[in-house]
Formats: structure tokens, C-alpha cells, sequence
């Protein structure tokens, strides 16, 4: 989870201390005027937006995600990019090993 | 070892129509929606649903789509993979439905290039020399790899609004672009290297295939020469001369590009730079390096077997195909689009259904049919018929080919409405007869006459009675009516100011404008008067090569009707390369010609003139394939004995 909270949200500030925020129903989360806000979906397609490193954490630690539209396009394009460098290893393999080769007959 | 017990023919063949059903077969079984015709009250549908869809789907759901003039199916390159083949959107504007196909940039790229590969595939193999397995090869195959990488790096805001969701601040994203650049350059080398001596008399078939991948401001052939013009560079294989003149004028190009203007390359996609600045300009300077380099290793390389039968040819083949998937493109929306993608248009084909077309003044109005521009096809076609008629007048026969190819140049060149060529094709025609007849002198009196008599009509004879004190103000008047709130350019002041001074200048001045009213130039010429403002090092040495950025985004003008470019492949010289460059290149032909002028003959001379007149009223110089023919015929010609080339021997068997 720590890995998933760094990607999405940046690293872990120093002094960092994880609060149990759900045990306090009243909450606030203060916005950080040095945090950039970020942009976090849930399975359902509903996004927030997070204005500190504490609640962008406190979200990503529940769940939330990041885009998942960017998750499968992302996902699409390296089985692109692992289709084309498969088939061309391939095709070279054969080449060079001489795995095929077309009937003289026909 | 596994025996594939088929021809690799028939193989090929599946794998193309695989290439042409598959893309648009995309269709999710478990989709119970059902493909709506779009209806001008309600186009919600295709809102609610994007990417549902697949076009076979709508096509074979609503089919009148496919041939109905009101509808029209256009790529959407800025989708996700996963809506390729599907229809993204449909929006109405005019009274047309505009049907949005989605498209991937990086999936056309591999579709693209499988198909034109395997289309070269077909040719067959003639081996000359191997350069596949040398360090040269590897070290240019990387480098231009890296190039054409770097050349989506400069143009960023360009491929942002083309790559869907893919970062272009993340090195990642180039790493894999390169990738896969470097995978489809390394096949299609396999693919092109052994069949490039017979695959340098398949030049026209560029009209047929521009190649410009979908997204992309490159084509295929862009790999082919950066890597033969690296090739020939690592190899010490170029002209020094060239080299040092080229270093000298790139250092002043690149230094001098502190701006940034953007530019939408438009119908010019594939061979001009979308954006005026540092980088643009520093790979833009590297691509006409490369290409001009490429484009002459391969002519050197493969100069024996040059062969006019063979070009004329695939003149014909060009020639018939083009009109003919010109006018069913027009007429049937579908194909339109699959010409589109499959030959990798510039632009899509012309949507008038009429090529007969004339205004309400009765005069015609061009039809570019298939290919992006009426003007550039018009050469083309000419220069077709006057190969053919060369052909007949040596050879005294036509076969079936060459009447459909004459006849499809004739048609093509009528549709086109070029009157410059009409005019050069009947002038050597008649030049032709006179010679291989040996006609009389009153009836060559007579001809000369009638031919007179026929170039007044094609000109206009109201246009010659106009006095020579209007004819001649005319680009200055039509510069100074685009003016835009007193912005003046550089070049319009000093029109100005020659103009009341008296200047040598004002002399030539005057009979340019002339020439560009008998030309029909006269307001685009004036456009570009009041565009064009070079400082004193750029009306020297231009602002760097095949880049309209600081003209069209320094000085603001007037309204204009569309994005009319200069319409003069002089004046996007003056602008690259100043006037210098213009000096040098002519200087290069000039002293080529007269260095070779014992195997020139007339015929030769005849095609080396129609090109010379040609590129003083055309764009040619901004489309790969108008300039890389060119470059190509005028080589040809320089290089070869002309007698031996102009006899038409059929090319000998293998």
C-alpha cells in the first residue's frame, strides 16, 4: 500500500504521522498550499480531489485509485508495445533458426 | 523445421485483406446496443455511446451511409485503443454528418506500416549490393530511429492532441515510441533494401501512396531515407560540397530560431514542421538533410537500372488508379475513408461528386479527386502524357495500359483544371509533330499560329489587353489590400519603397506581377508580400527549411478565404533558404545541365523546362511527392545518356 500511496500521492513527508482519522467523524482535512491537488477515482467511476499529502493517503489507503481510464490505456499500450516486440522476436528466431520454411512444391 | 505448405503469395494476400477487414470488425459481442442512424434532430446517441459501435456495425446497420454525399466518415487519431474501428462521434455541420471513426496513433502506426510493407513485399526481389550487415547499418537503422523520435519530441504540441493519454514529458513514452520505430524500420528495410533497384522506377506511385501515417507529421518513405541518408553520411557516401554549403546555412537557421509560431501543417502533413522554433528548426533542418542525402544515395545507387518504360508505367497505373479512386471516393463516403487511411492521404479525398463542376461564371473549378491538391496532380498527369506521348511517337504503339493511362492523364488533367500544363503539354505535343514529321514552313507558320492562338484562349484574351501599368502594380496593390491595420512586412515595405524609388528592383518587381497575373497568381502572390517579413539574415538565408511557422504567425494580415499558401515553390524557397539558398540550388542545376549537356536531349530538356515553369507557380516543393519525383526525373536526366533512356527498351528480364 505504502508503494501504491507514494505513486499516486508523492512521497512521504518527514514527521509523517498516520492519524486514525476514521475514528473522528467530525474531521477536517486542511488544505496544503504546497500540495498540488490530485485527482483520485473510486471503482465506480467517482473522483475527489485531495489538497494534502494526509488526505490524498488517507483516500488512496481506503481504495481510491488513480484514474482508471489512464490505468487502461496505459494497460493497452504495453500489451501493444509487448505484441510488436514479441512478434518481431519471433520473426527473427524463425529467421535465423530457420523454424519455417515454404514447400518448394507449391 | 515446420513446411508451410502455401505460397508466400497467397500468405501475403491474407494477411492484407487481414489488415483491411480487421481493424473495423472491433465489435463487443456482448453489446446488445444497435447502431442508430444519425438523425439531424438527435444525435445523442453516438453521445451516450462512444466507442460502442464498430463502423461494419453502422455501415451494415444503416448502409446508405456508405454511398449517401451526406454523410462523412473522418479518423479521430486521438482515441483510446480500445475505440479503434468504433465510431467516437457524430457531429452535423453544413447539413453533412460527420461520422468520427476512432483511430490510435500508435495502432496506425503498426497497421499503416504492415500494410505498406507488405504491399513492397509484393515486388520482386533483385539483390544489388547488402549493406544489411555491416556496423553502418545498425549504427544509421539507431540513428534514425532516434531521429524520427526526436522529431515527435520537437513538434510536442502538435502530437499532444494526437496520442491519447500517452505523456509526452515522460522519456517512457519516447522510449517506447522509439521502440517500436525502430522494430517497423528494421522490416521494412528487410523488406525494401533487396527490391530497391526495381522499386526506383515505382516513383509515381507516391501521388498513389503519400504514406503519411495517421497522427503523424511523417511518412513511411521518411524512414526509408533518413536511414539512407544517415547510411550514406556514416559512410562518408555524400557530396562535401553539399555537406559544408548545408552546415553553413543550418547554423544561421538554428541560431536565428528564437521565436515560436505554430503552423497546422494541414494538407502539407508529412513534409512541413507544424511549429517555428529552436527544436523544429534544428529537426527540420536534420530531415531535409537526411532525406535530400537519402534521396541521392538511392538515385546513385541504383542509376543503371533507371528504366522510363517502366516509370511510364507506373505513370499509367497511377494515373488510371487515381482518377478512378478519386471519383469513387467522392461518390461513396466509405471508401473515401478507407482511401484515406489505407494510402495515407495528406487530407481526404474531394467530397464534389461532379468533376465538371464550373461556378457561376461558367468557369471550372478544379477537382483534386484523390489526391491533396488539384495543382500538384495536374503536373503529374502532365508529365504522364508527355511520357507517353514520347513513348508513342519512339515506339509507335500503345498497348492497353498505356491508352488507359493516357486517357485517365487526359481526364485527370482536364478535372484539374491546371491551365499552366494544359498549355506545356499542347506546346510539346506540337513541338513533337513539327519534328517528327518534318512539316513544311508555312504549315509550322500555321501551327505556330493556332498554338498562339490556343495558349491566348487558355490564358484569357481579356487578360492580355489589360495595359502593362496595371498588370505590373497588381502584387503590390493586391499586398497592400491584405494589409491589417498599417502592419506592414519587411518585404511589402521595400516593394513600397523600390517601387517609388525606381529601383532595378521595381523593373523586375513589375514584371513578376505581370507574370503572376497572366499566372492567376496575382492575389496569392500578393498574400505573401504582405506576410512575408525577413529581417536582413533571413532574406539571405531563410528561416530554416520546409517551416511556414514565421510566415503565417509573424504578421498579422487581412482575412483570407482559407490558408492559401504561396502558390510559388520560388517563393517557400525565398522563405527557407533566402536568397542565397535560391542562387545555390539554381547555380547546382544549372551547372549540372550545362556540365551534362551532351547526353541531354530534347526530350530531356523539354521535361527539365515543364518542371523549371512548373516550380515557379507551384507548392510542389512541399509535398514528398511531387518534390522527391522531381528531384527524381531531374536526375534521371542530368545523370543518364537521354537517348538511351528516351528509347523506352523494355526493361530486360531477371
Amino acid at each position: 500500500m505504502e508503494k501504491k500511496v507514494i505513486k499516486i500521492c508523492g512521497g512521504y513527508p518527514q514527521n509523517f504521522e498516520k492519524i486514525d482519522i476514521s475514528s473522528n467523524p467530525n474531521y477536517v482535512f486542511l488544505n496544503d498550499p504546497n500540495y498540488g491537488p490530485i485527482k483520485v477515482w473510486d471503482s465506480d467511476g467517482n473522483f475527489v480531489f485531495v489538497n494534502s499529502f494526509i488526505e490524498c493517503e488517507h483516500y488512496v489507503s481506503g481504495g481510491w485509485d488513480k484514474n482508471p481510464v489512464v490505468d487502461k490505456e496505459t494497460n493497452l499500450q504495453t500489451l501493444l508495445f509487448s505484441g510488436v516486440v514479441l512478434v518481431f522476436l519471433f520473426f527473427v528466431i524463425s529467421k535465423k533458426y530457420s523454424i519455417f520454411r515454404f514447400s518448394k512444391n507449391d | 523445421m515446420i513446411e508451410i505448405n502455401v505460397k508466400p503469395k497467397y500468405l501475403k494476400i491474407t494477411f492484407v485483406i487481414l489488415l483491411v477487414l480487421l481493424p473495423w470488425l472491433t465489435s463487443n459481442p456482448l453489446n446488445e446496443l444497435n447502431a442508430e442512424l444519425p438523425r439531424q434532430e438527435d444525435l445523442t446517441f453516438y453521445e451516450i455511446n462512444p466507442c460502442k459501435i464498430s463502423i461494419s456495425e453502422f455501415i451494415f446497420t444503416n448502409f446508405q451511409t456508405s454511398y449517401q454525399d451526406h454523410y462523412q466518415f473522418k479518423t479521430r487519431d486521438y482515441s483510446s485503443i480500445s475505440c479503434f474501428g468504433k465510431i467516437a462521434g457524430v457531429s452535423l455541420i453544413n447539413d453533412v454528418f460527420i461520422i468520427y471513426v476512432g483511430t490510435n496513433s500508435l495502432v496506425n502506426l503498426v497497421i499503416q506500416g504492415l500494410f505498406w510493407i507488405i504491399l513492397i513485399s509484393f515486388v520482386k526481389k533483385r539483390t544489388v549490393k547488402n549493406i544489411s550487415n555491416n556496423k553502418y547499418y545498425y549504427f544509421s537503422l539507431i540513428s534514425s530511429s532516434y531521429f524520427l523520435t526526436y522529431m515527435i519530441y520537437a513538434e510536442k504540441r502538435y502530437y499532444d492532441t494526437k496520442f491519447y493519454l500517452l505523456d509526452l514529458n515522460n522519456q517512457s513514452s519516447y522510449f517506447f515510441i522509439f521502440s517500436i520505430l525502430i522494430i517497423l524500420m528494421k522490416v521494412l528495410l528487410d523488406v525494401f533494401l533487396p527490391r530497391q533497384s526495381i522499386l526506383i522506377n515505382y516513383f509515381p506511385f507516391l501521388y498513389l501512396f503519400a504514406g503519411v501515417f495517421g497522427g503523424y507529421n511523417f511518412t513511411i518513405y521518411a524512414f526509408i531515407f533518413t536511414f539512407l541518408g544517415a547510411y550514406s553520411f556514416w559512410t562518408k557516401n555524400t557530396n562535401r560540397m553539399f555537406n559544408k554549403i548545408y552546415l553553413l546555412f543550418s547554423s544561421v537557421w538554428i541560431l536565428n530560431a528564437s521565436n515560436r509560431y505554430f503552423f497546422e501543417p494541414g494538407k502539407l502533413r508529412g513534409f512541413t514542421s507544424s511549429v517555428y522554433d529552436f527544436n523544429a528548426v534544428l529537426s527540420w533542418t536534420l530531415f531535409l538533410f537526411l532525406i535530400v542525402s537519402g534521396l541521392s544515395y538511392f538515385f546513385r545507387t541504383n542509376r543503371k537500372y533507371i528504366n522510363f518504360y517502366s516509370i511510364t508505367n507506373s505513370f499509367c497505373y497511377t494515373s488510371i488508379f487515381t482518377v478512378l479512386l478519386g471519383y469513387i471516393g467522392a461518390n461513396f463516403p466509405i471508401i473515401n475513408f478507407l482511401n484515406y487511411f489505407y494510402s495515407g492521404q495528406q487530407r481526404f479525398g474531394i467530397r464534389t461528386t461532379n468533376p465538371l463542376i464550373v461556378n457561376e461564371w461558367g468557369e471550372k473549378i478544379s477537382w483534386r479527386g484523390y489526391y491533396s491538391s488539384a495543382e500538384s496532380i495536374g503536373e503529374f498527369y502532365g508529365i504522364a502524357i508527355i511520357l507517353l506521348i514520347y513513348m508513342y511517337f519512339k515506339l509507335k504503339k500503345f498497348s492497353i495500359l498505356h491508352f488507359a493511362g493516357f486517357l485517365s492523364s487526359v481526364v485527370g488533367l482536364y478535372f484539374s483544371n491546371n491551365r499552366t500544363v494544359f498549355v506545356l503539354v499542347f506546346i510539346v505535343f506540337i513541338i513533337l509533330i513539327y519534328k517528327e514529321y518534318r512539316i513544311k514552313k508555312i504549315t509550322g507558320v500555321a501551327t505556330l499560329f493556332l498554338t498562339g492562338l490556343v495558349v491566348s484562349y487558355i490564358i484569357g484574351f481579356q487578360n492580355l489587353t489589360l495595359p502593362y501599368s496595371f498588370t505590373s502594380e497588381i502584387i503590390v496593390a493586391e499586398a497592400l489590400n491584405y494589409r491589417f491595420d498599417n502592419i506592414t512586412s519587411s518585404f511589402l515595405e521595400f516593394a513600397i519603397r523600390s517601387r517609388e524609388s525606381e529601383y532595378i528592383f521595381s523593373y523586375i518587381y513589375s514584371f513578376i506581377g505581370f507574370i503572376a497575373y497572366l499566372l492567376n497568381r496575382a492575389e496569392l502572390w500578393g498574400i505573401f508580400t504582405s506576410r512575408y517579413n525577413p529581417s536582413d539574415i533571413e532574406i539571405l538565408f531563410g528561416s530554416g527549411p520546409l517551416n511556414f511557422g514565421q510566415l503565417y504567425g509573424e504578421i498579422l494580415i487581412g482575412e483570407t478565404r482559407s490558408l492559401l499558401l504561396p502558390h510559388s515553390s520560388m517563393l517557400s524557397a525565398l522563405t527557407f533558404s533566402g536568397l542565397l539558398g535560391i542562387f545555390s540550388i539554381l547555380i547546382f542545376v544549372i551547372f549540372r545541365i550545362y556540365k551534362n549537356r551532351k547526353f541531354i536531349n530534347i526530350q530531356g530538356f523539354y521535361l527539365i523546362t515543364f518542371i523549371g515553369i512548373n516550380l515557379i507557380k507551384n507548392d510542389t516543393l512541399n509535398y514528398f511527392a511531387s518534390f522527391s519525383l522531381y528531384m527524381f526525373i531531374l536526375f534521371a536526366i542530368v545523370s543518364n545518356r537521354n537517348e538511351k533512356l528516351f528509347s523506352f527498351e523494355r526493361p530486360a528480364a531477371k
